[in-house]
């Protein structure tokens, strides 16, 4: 037994990807040893899903090879890559949650009778034996949507286990689970250790990296920056590798130190819903870019929520222009002045099978019409207003908007959301998936208004676009509202470490 | 060349438009099987058996354009008729015994909203509850007799002659058709109906009332199935405790041949008004060309199943 727990399971070596003329994977070398917990991070972008991707057979490699217990395997499908021992487990998305435990654990082979039936009893003995033998006070019978998160977790893996892999993913596996569900879970994964199956773990918590860790891979821009031991590394080194020295942010960077702020449009005092955020104080100033940074999972989406209506506040106070407002849905907090860029523009923001001319009026029905009906003057007045101001591509305004690239969706997505000419956008995310030039094109877009007195706050999973369109940032991490950042005072290191510093958690 | 193709390419874009087609080529062919077909009885006959159903169509239209369904409408008919039955027995007058009748229905349809849209039951399920239920206390009620006769100065809204020769449901139905055809293609308020059923999430994000609009709709399918259900009863001088009884299927299935689909966001009411009159014309021709009657239905379900097949193609080669 010993022996085998210094011996490479999984080698990877020399692995090239390309999109196009795209490198997302530049010569990617690591190994893991049986039994061994291998920490892998990287900002978004850095090529972590790509690699991912390329190990579990979704993708294939352009060069470079994989080696399982020391012998080449190629696959190229996600069944063989999970045939040659490598299973990537879910984030509880891919549980049936109306069966049971035991069904869900081997959906892939149930023991069958001679007819081809499934013989329950056989599952259910099997699924309890899986379950003692890690420990874990699950009934086989258990419906899995009566389980905790952390619980449906666990059933995940054990789904993973099911498929006799050597090596495991995780992907993010704590990001809907609560601190004491976390504890069970590294629980479980020492006991997996034990087992001596090979874990790729991922996550944004460096806290949880370090805790579970053996040895740590960073990637930045698709190349690996480091590959150490947990021992010899620490939380601060390891932002300052994944940010990289070379800071890079557009020229527009330091474009207007010049705004000035006056007008207090927006205040929260005390604001808390447990258990994402608790006690988060801030003002908005009319024309002011406010960005929130924090890692997924902090709160700051749960925040964003708030604002807008789509999720009510446990506690703690909204003014609005100095009047305390109760936004208990989007329609009383765009009536406020108050309007959500939602994260997901095609399941939150658009209605795809429609014209682009009624995705451009759903937020200003009333605007454009007279009396009780809708004015076609009006209407085509505002779409061509916005059609230049937000650079949109189109041919007729009567296409259907699926049809359209996701940065003019997302542009006619913006449009919709500033024709009803509001006192405050909350932009989650607002450039997620779309190509640079239309990123440009939006990061324009808000600079512009925010120059005509919209103010704005906006959240992005990538800190150096929150650096290029904020005026201040504020830092969220763990549901506390830790650091202010003014513009002069941006720094990507110092800003990272501020999002991933441990602090103890809310309440 | 090119753009005259394009042209009729378009019009027949139009949903409106090959509808109206078939019941042309109807029009044209029937005569020469019996000329009876063009008589102004015949003709008037067919658009006074389509207007109650197409009263309800409205309703059913805004309820499928926002995504829902409503199968308790047949009951909800039969149960205004009843209402009114039962008021006119305890003495109220005529004008009071129809706003009871009318009232039922809107109460009945805003349960169903309450319970589509805060309780969260799918409206299919949520509905066929309540078409049982509203059924059953007819029989209850009534002691499964219904309220047979009613008297004449009731009967009268469903029987008095407009011009002397239109019969006042027509002129109803027709004026309801018009009104809201209007509305729905223009108004900006039922704009929002359109909205939620094409994606419910965005329309809450765009600060639509999603949920305060569907028991709107749905109150208002009541409301207009309740009005049906006080002219059918008027018109055959008493409410029948099967009054209205698949009313909902003949409903919904006009709608969908409308062009009205059953995801969402897409529905005119001109076009539910013609499936209704489609629907009419399959029965009025088997009558008069004499046909077994029982066909009437296979015929029917052949045409509903051609005009949602034709709308899925239209639709797949787009994507």
């Amino acid at each position: 037994m010993k022996d085998e727990v210094a011996t490479a399971l999984l080698e990877v070596k020399n692995l090239k990807k390309s999109f196009y003329n795209n490198v997302v994977l530049n010569d990617i070398s690591f190994s893991i040893k049986r039994g061994a917990v291998l920490g892998l991070i990287g900002q978004n972008g850095a090529g972590k899903s790509t690699l991912v991707k390329i190990l579990t057979g979704v993708y294939e490699r352009d060069s470079g090879s994989i080696l399982i217990e020391n012998e080449e395997v190629t696959f190229s499908t996600i069944k063989e890559a999970n045939d040659k021992g490598i299973v990537l487990v879910f984030q509880e998305l891919s549980l049936a949650s109306n069966m049971s435990v035991a069904d869900n654990i081997f959906v892939h082979n149930w023991p069958e009778h001679k007819l081809g039936l499934v013989n329950k009893k056989e599952l259910y003995n099997k699924t309890k034996e899986l379950l003692t033998s890690f420990n874990i006070n699950i009934d086989p019978n258990d419906k899995v949507s009566d389980l905790s998160a952390g619980e449906r977790q666990i059933v995940e893996i054990l789904k993973a286990v099911s498929k006799n892999p050597k090596v495991l993913i995780l992907d993010e596996p704590t990001s809907s689970l609560e601190k004491k569900e976390i504890d069970v879970l590294f629980q479980f994964i020492r006991q997996l250790k034990k087992e001596g199956y090979s874990i790729i773990y991922i996550s944004h918590h460096m806290s949880e990296i370090f805790e579970i860790a053996d040895n740590l891979v960073v990637l930045r821009d698709g190349k690996k920056v480091l590959d150490c031991k947990k021992e010899d590394s620490n939380i601060q080194q390891l932002i300052n590798i994944m940010v990289g020295s070379e800071q890079k942010l557009d020229v527009n960077y330091s474009k207007d130190e010049d705004k000035i702020f006056k007008e207090t449009i927006l205040e929260v005092t005390e604001l808390s819903r447990q258990p994402y955020f608790k006690d988060i104080n801030f003002t908005l100033k009319k024309g002011e870019i406010l960005g929130i940074a924090g890692i997924v999972g902090s709160g700051k989406q749960e925040l964003c929520e708030t604002l807008f209506g789509i999720k009510q506040i446990d506690n703690g106070s909204i003014k609005i222009n100095g009047r305390i407002a109760k936004i208990k849905d989007p329609h009383m907090a765009k009536k406020i002045g108050i309007l959500g860029l939602p994260e997901n523009r095609k399941s939150q923001g658009l209605f795809l099978d429609h014209s682009i001319k009624e995705n451009m009026i759903a937020c200003i029905l009333e605007e454009v019409s007279n009396g009780l009906l809708l004015s076609n003057k009006k209407i085509n007045e505002t779409i061509s207003k916005y059609k230049t101001s937000t650079k949109i591509k189109m041919d007729d305004n009567n296409q259907k908007i699926r049809y359209l690239s996701g940065g003019n969706q997302q542009k006619v997505l913006v449009s919709k959301c500033i024709a009803a000419n509001p006192q405050v956008l909350i932009a989650m995310d607002p450039t997620r998936g779309i190509d640079v030039a239309a990123k440009a094109d939006i990061h324009n877009i808000f600079h512009e208004l925010s120059i005509q007195g919209l103010s704005i706050i906006v959240i992005s999973s990538e800190l150096d676009e929150l650096m290029t369109m904020s005026d201040r940032i504020l830092v969220i991490n763990s549901g506390i509202l830790t650091d202010e950042f003014k513009r002069d005072e941006f720094d990507e290191n110092k800003i990272m470490i501020s999002m991933h510093n441990s602090i103890s958690e809310v309440g | 060349m090119n753009t005259k193709k394009n042209t009729m390419k378009n019009i027949f874009k139009i949903n409106e438009v090959p509808l109206l087609l078939v019941i042309i080529v109807a029009m044209i062919i029937l005569p020469f099987f019996n000329s009876n077909f063009l008589a102004f009885g015949n003709i008037h006959s067919l658009f006074l058996g389509a207007s109650f159903e197409a009263i309800m169509a409205i309703g059913m239209t805004l309820l499928l354009i926002t995504g829902e369904i409503d199968l308790s409408i047949g009951s909800i008919a039969g149960f205004s008729g009843v209402a009114v039955g039962m008021c006119l027995d305890a003495g109220m007058p005529v004008f009071m015994a129809i706003i009871v009748g009318l009232l039922s229905g809107m109460i009945i349809g805003f349960v169903n909203g309450y319970l589509v849209a805060k309780v969260r039951i799918n409206s299919l399920i949520a509905t066929l509850g309540m078409q049982m239920i509203i059924r059953g206390l007819i029989y209850v009620l009534t002691k499964g007799v219904g309220k047979p006769s009613f008297p004449d100065n009731y009967n009268i809204i469903g029987r008095y002659m407009v011009f002397g020769k239109i019969q006042l449901p027509i002129i109803i139905s027709l004026i309801l058709v018009i009104l809201f055809a209007v509305l729905f293609a223009k108004s900006s308020w039922f704009r929002q109906f359109y909205f939620i059923g094409g994606n419910a999430e965005s329309a809450k994000y765009s600060g639509i009332q999603v949920n305060k609009l569907k028991i709107v709709a749905f109150t208002f399918m009541g409301f207009m199935s309740a009005l049906s259900g006080v002219l059918l009863a008027a018109r055959m001088g008493g409410a029948i405790p099967t009054q209205g009884q698949n009313m909902e299927m003949n409903v919904i299935a006009a709608s969908v041949i409308g062009g009205a689909s059953t995801t969402g966001g897409i529905g005119t009411i001109s076009g539910s008004y013609l499936g209704v009159i489609i629907m009419a014309l399959v029965v009025n021709a088997f009558n008069i060309l004499g046909v077994d009657i029982y066909w009437q239905r296979t015929i029917t379900g052949i045409i509903l199943l051609v005009a949602v097949l034709g709308d899925t193609l239209r639709n797949r080669k787009k994507d």
